[in-house]
């Protein structure tokens, strides 16, 4: 109830302006770490809670550590960037078998 | 209402010889020429001089060229052959890429290895999503960018961190082609409201994110500060806001924390381990890191760091924040603020964080200044100071700080209590 309260108090600019500055942040999450932002923001305090899992989880275990090595090869390629000594034959080896 | 162009074709028509491969633009009365005899070499051509040859058009009617890409030994041409209208902004059409496609620049029969392959797909797979370009607006460079003055020389003016596909079209600028031939693309996101309520009038609200094309890689394989003082995750974010004859504008920036880490590759538990490099490296990275977020308008900078002292790993960064300048080479303020999000927003009371915003801006107001530009009256006034967030990864955190600091930027630039 106090939510909803709080909620019809805002400005009604308010709901399109979290809306997109939510998407800037999972388009730029998506980008830099392969996952949406785990955090919306206020009157989301769960979020909150969740976001921390989230990262230690990654952290820890080095969650899609292929999939980015590739990502992040690809991201060179298109960049044009030098790549040599960055070993991605072995890479698209390992990934074989 | 989008439209997709899943069902047109585009405006570039692509024709192949032994000889030459030959690129026509609708709109344009000559055409591109790689020369397959002399090292694919690029020239513009008139329709006279290709008719020598004969000349084979290709299914692929594209809408746009990227520019050359090379892989292996390949050389191959980047061009979009899908996308997405996101919406309009000063009246021109914004588009977000939805597919692309390549066109080897060869006489042999295009048969790449597995391995090319593999890497063709995964940067075809890139482009699902954050890719975004227009004909007729520059969205590399932000909206008081393009009030100064640019070099006539075009490589130098497009040496931007933001345009994307720079060093694909490289081959393109250096032969002197027609820049109706090849589109200037960033990463990151655009987002456009053209149906926006601000107390009965009708407003556009913009918001433009352009990644640096320095140190662009992805979280595990990027971290940090380089030598020449880019630093991983760097973002340009812009908020336009037109209503009327007034157009207000605001950046800001976040990035990786300015400290020589990369991934611990050999231990998983940590986040990041520490790259040697001398004070004398870390203090030159730093200095080119602030110089170049000031020099093009000499702006004051303000730095906030939202990392925390008491998780492990950030406490530790938190020391080396302490290289920072207290003013650029030109002589411009250079602050550092500190705020402990993890620790400060622990209960989830918002009305901290919005204080601290507010004696933030109060405290800088006159340094900081917000663009404006007013087309009825012919004033204009310029952002003199930018805010530089980061938190470890520069992602949630920075999100949410950035998003409450813009919209106090937003009630005092249309001067009403949103």
């Amino acid at each position: 109830m106090e939510k909803k309260k709080q909620e019809k108090s805002l400005h009604p600019l308010m709901a399109v302006y979290k809306n997109m500055w939510g998407s800037n942040g999972d388009f730029l999450s998506l980008q830099y770490a392969g996952h949406i932002s785990d955090f919306e923001g206020e009157n989301i305090p769960e979020r909150e809670n969740a976001k921390g899992r989230f990262e230690s989880v990654n952290n820890i275990f080095g969650a899609n550590i292929f999939e980015e090595n590739y990502k992040n090869h690809c991201l060179k390629l298109l960049l044009q960037e030098d790549i040599r000594g960055n070993n991605i034959t072995l890479l698209y080896l390992l990934l074989l078998i | 209402m989008k439209s997709t162009s899943d069902l047109t074709e585009g405006c570039f028509r692509i024709y192949q010889s032994p000889e030459v491969l030959v690129v026509k633009h609708l709109n344009y009365d000559k055409l591109l020429q790689f020369d397959l005899q002399n090292e694919n070499a690029v020239s513009e051509v008139t329709l006279d001089s290709i008719s020598k040859f004969i000349l084979t058009e290709q299914k692929l009617k594209p809408h746009a060229l990227l520019g050359v890409m090379k892989i292996d030994h390949w050389s191959l041409l980047l061009f979009v052959t899908a996308f997405e209208k996101v919406g309009s902004i000063e009246s021109k059409k914004i588009y977000s890429i939805k597919e692309v496609d390549f066109v080897p620049i060869t006489s042999e029969a295009f048969e790449p290895n597995s391995e090319t392959n593999y890497y063709l797909t995964g940067i075809k797979a890139l482009f699902n999503i954050g890719f975004y370009y227009s004909l007729e607006y520059d969205l590399t460079q932000s909206t008081q960018s393009k009030k100064s003055e640019k070099p006539d020389n075009p490589k130098l003016q497009e040496s931007l961190y933001y345009n994307f596909n720079y060093n694909l079209k490289l081959q393109l600028i250096e032969a002197k082609v027609n820049p109706i031939f090849y589109i200037s693309m960033i990463n990151g996101y655009v987002g456009i409201n053209e149906e926006v309520d601000l107390s009965g009038e009708k407003a556009t609200l913009t918001i433009i994110s352009r990644r640096s094309r320095f140190m662009a890689g992805t979280l595990f394989n990027c971290k940090g500060i380089d030598e020449q003082g880019n630093t991983a995750n760097f973002v340009e974010t812009e908020q336009i806001m037109k209503i009327g004859h007034k157009t207000f504008a605001f950046v800001i920036y976040r990035g990786s924390p300015p400290v020589f880490i990369s991934s611990n590759k050999k231990d998983f538990t940590k986040s990041f381990k520490f790259v040697e490099v001398s004070n004398e490296q870390k203090a030159s990275a730093i200095k080119s890191h602030v110089d170049r977020l000031t020099t093009k308008d000499n702006m004051n900078i303000f730095f906030i760091n939202l990392m925390s002292d008491n998780v492990t790993d950030e406490c530790v960064l938190n020391n080396h924040f302490q290289n920072l300048p207290s003013e650029t080479s030109s002589g411009k303020n250079c602050k550092l603020s500190r705020f402990d999000f993890n620790y400060t927003m622990e209960g989830n009371d918002f009305n901290i964080l919005h204080n601290y915003i507010s004696q933030f801006i109060k405290v800088n107001n006159s340094n900081i200044q917000y663009y404006c530009l007013d087309t009825k009256f012919k004033s204009s006034v310029d952002q003199t100071g930018v805010i530089r967030i980061n938190c470890f990864n520069s992602l949630d955190r920075t999100n949410v700080m950035q998003a409450a600091l813009v919209w106090k930027v937003l009630e005092i630039q249309v001067s009403i209590k949103l």
